[in-house]
């Protein structure tokens, strides 16, 4: 660029030269549909309550921590930076008062069982299960020890099973997704 | 840190050649003692009455200085009774001995005397061993249930108490997964 | 109001100017708390700050490992033994398999003894990462010392999930060897990965060890003297922090360290902030070893023993075969009589035996020290309730 020209303030569009696949690859441009109360009020958005109500509870999912064994490691590694939960609104949070969704990470003895019950009626309503690795879901390598509650869904329901021994963290990920979209699909239902 | 040497000599094998016969020349002879060998240490076999003198003796002299409590595993030998094993080992000397307890197969609930007079390490693998077996520790301080519940009086790791049933969901008409060796 | 029994109240006489009595009060730290490491419970007893009596309550995940070891062939028991030390998974399987090597008689090829010394040191490395993360967290610095250790982590994870197949259990060790070989790039990937880590070591060094609250927090609570330490059974980095240089890789060495130069770090008082250094410095000996090792080992050559029998049947025979674990003294007691299956097998876990030492650390401290403490303990609940 020559000095003598006035600086540019702003710079040109950026237009990708796509060659041979121009026609294919060029973004199609959308129909701007303007619905009247859209010019009137700008920035007004319509949706009917539950949903906005579902958006919130599945965008702000506070997990009790309660990471039972080798699956706590793996439950940790995805709220660090790696594979990062927090991007998806998920705050791990000690205290059962206030969590919204209960990871069961680990083997349910039956020693530790009533403990996981009164921490389950600790939370308050809405408040979702899930139920990580193959110890929580029937009991995993562990089963045939009578000491072993064969699954953690004999004494509290779950909503989302996670398979795995340990899942990896992209597993659990896809865990929250799945119970993401089940807040969704059930909108209608909780009050 | 009166009798503990700042360096150990590494070797490949412990030396244990002539550790039988120092046991046998440091325990007084009324005590009758059978000796083995497992592929690691060797082994001496006991009766539970004589083993908080054995174990005294052990400790206190001077060659054989076993100050440190390794392990306690009890095995169920179904018609020879239960065995208590217990692993000691000297950091003066750097050996391990491992004193099999043998106790009469009659006894559902056999006594045995308590370590923890000797070594503190001893507490918690008692409590183990009893709830586990049924061992009776006689002086332990605290004999309750460790990784059981307090209240269950089951001993698991005896042969004759059975494993549970895998739940069989339905879907699987062929019984419980696994390969029959 | 309650009325209390008299026999329950314990009045002591509060030490200021009003003379009045107090009533000890019991603390639940219960098996959920962000503070144990796992489900682990402890009833402290305070006397206002100050806990007066400590007692531990673990079998919250006890999952039966001896009872289902003995219902399961020899290279099934495997897959159970792995989870014990769920931080450093290759360690605890690479002790199950040289034990049942030691009982069996089976050896195994050079090559295969240099691969597993380089999976179980990483391992030790990662847990040791772990302590410095969740120890940052007891102490305050409540997510950063965590995010600094998962670096790391993930990094020795991927590496792992590249030579073995899974990143925590990848069951890579068989009886007689390994599974498979190493992929071709791996000594390049390692030395990078060794770099990282020390890198991170030192991150985490800096953070924390010359932090003023750190050493006001740690310096001289609970110091530990030697002869307490063996009579209570202490093993780990908790013995070396008290001065007594004992380490099983060097005293009773297995598998190749007795050919691999590395130093024993040993503390001085025994205390918390000696514990920190001691695991500090013993992680930076494990990249020592992992080099050596890399240089040493032999470029080809077989990595599983080629004449092992179809099933493997051991007649008879015991064996106590203790190795050094990342906690302390991890052992495996094993008895065979006949059949495919072991007739009984015994963890000796050093959680287990570090963790009955609590009640005498604890007494006399803070209930915030208590919590210190037992983060210095460094415990892995998989392994002391086996």
């Amino acid at each position: 660029m020559s000095e003598a020209q006035a600086p540019r303030k702003t710079r040109p569009p950026y237009v990708p030269d796509y060659g041979a696949e121009a026609e294919r690859l060029r973004p199609v441009e959308l129909p701007q549909t303007r619905a009247a109360y859209r010019v009137v009020l700008p920035g007004v958005v319509q949706m009917p309550v539950d949903t906005v109500l579902a958006i919130c509870r599945k965008s702000s999912l506070w997990p009790l921590t309660f990471g039972l064994a080798c699956c706590a490691i793996e439950m940790i590694g995805t709220f660090m930076s790696n594979h990062d939960l927090d991007r998806f609104g998920v705050v791990p949070w000690p205290s059962p008062r206030q969590a919204d969704v209960m990871i069961v990470s680990g083997t349910v003895t039956k020693k530790m069982a009533p403990a996981i019950k009164l921490l389950y009626e600790q939370m308050p309503n809405p408040k979702y299960v899930i139920s990580m690795g193959a110890c929580a879901t029937n009991g995993g390598p562990y089963t045939q020890y009578d000491r072993v509650l064969q699954g953690v869904d004999k004494i509290i329901p779950v909503d989302v099973y996670i398979p795995g021994c340990p899942p990896r963290p992209e597993a659990l990920l896809d865990g929250f997704l799945k119970l993401q979209e089940k807040i969704m699909e059930d909108r209608r239902a909780v009050g | 840190m009166t009798s503990v040497p700042k360096q150990f000599t590494p070797t490949r094998q412990v030396p244990r050649q002539g550790l039988a016969e120092k046991i046998r020349r440091a325990v007084p002879n009324h005590i009758p003692l059978e000796f083995g060998e497992t592929k690691t240490d060797v082994d001496v076999r006991l009766k539970p009455e004589h083993l908080l003198e054995v174990v005294r003796v052990l400790k206190e002299h001077r060659d054989l200085a076993f100050d440190f409590l390794r392990n306690m595993a009890g095995v169920d030998m179904q018609e020879q009774g239960l065995h208590l094993k217990i692993h000691l080992y000297s950091f003066k000397h750097n050996h391990t001995v491992q004193l099999t307890v043998e106790c009469p197969p009659e006894e559902d609930h056999p006594h045995v005397p308590s370590l923890t007079s000797l070594y503190r390490a001893a507490d918690w693998h008692e409590r183990e061993a009893a709830e586990m077996f049924g061992f009776i520790f006689d002086g332990h301080p605290n004999l309750k249930n460790l990784l059981l519940e307090e209240d269950l009086h089951i001993h698991p790791l005896l042969k004759a108490h059975p494993l549970q049933e895998p739940e069989i969901l339905q879907g699987i008409e062929d019984g419980p997964p696994g390969f029959p060796f | 109001m309650t009325i209390w029994p008299e026999e329950a109240i314990v009045r002591r006489h509060g030490e200021t100017e009003f003379e009045f009595d107090t009533v000890d009060m019991t603390v639940n730290v219960g098996p959920q708390h962000p503070a144990t490491h796992g489900v682990f419970r402890m009833l402290l007893t305070v006397d206002g700050e100050v806990v007066v009596d400590c007692e531990p309550y673990i079998g919250y995940l006890h999952r039966g490992l001896e009872k289902l070891t003995e219902n399961a062939d020899y290279r099934q028991a495997m897959g159970w033994w792995d989870r014990t030390d769920y931080l450093a998974g290759l360690n605890c399987e690479g002790a199950w398999c040289m034990a049942v090597e030691k009982l069996a008689g089976i050896e195994v090829p050079e090559r295969a003894e240099y691969i597993r010394v380089i999976m179980m040191e990483l391992s030790r490395i990662n847990s040791h990462f772990m302590f410095f993360g969740a120890f940052g967290a007891d102490v305050g610095s409540f997510g950063t010392s965590f995010t600094y250790a998962w670096r790391e982590r993930e990094r020795i994870y991927d590496l792992f999930e590249e030579v073995a197949g899974d990143r925590m259990f990848p069951t890579y060790f068989r009886i007689g060897g390994v599974t498979m070989d190493l992929p071709e790039n791996f000594e390049a990937r390692c030395r990078w990965l060794l770099g990282s880590i020390r890198q991170g070591l030192e991150d985490l060094d800096g953070l924390l060890t010359g932090n003023e609250v750190f050493v006001e927090r740690c310096r001289g609570l609970s110091p530990v003297t030697p002869e307490q330490a063996i009579n209570w059974g202490l093993t780990g980095p908790l013995l070396r922090a008290t001065g007594i240089p004992w380490d099983i890789r060097k005293v009773e060495p297995y598998s190749i360290y007795d050919r691999l130069k590395f130093e024993i770090p040993v503390g001085t008082q025994g205390d918390v902030f000696d514990r920190w250094m001691v695991r500090l410095a013993e992680a930076y000996q494990s990249t020592k070893i992992i080099e050596q090792c890399l240089d040493e080992m032999p470029k080809k050559g077989l990595v599983l023993n080629p004449n092992l029998p179809k099933t493997l049947r051991i007649d008879s025979g015991e064996v106590y075969f203790r190795t050094e674990g990342t906690k302390g003294e991890y052992s495996v007691y094993l008895m065979a009589r006949g059949g495919n299956k072991p007739y009984r097998a015994k963890l000796r876990s050093p959680s287990f035996c570090n963790l009955s030492a609590l009640r005498e650390m604890v007494i006399g401290n803070y209930v915030a020290d208590a919590i210190i403490i037992l983060g210095s303990l460094d415990i892995v609940l998989g392994e002391v309730d086996k």
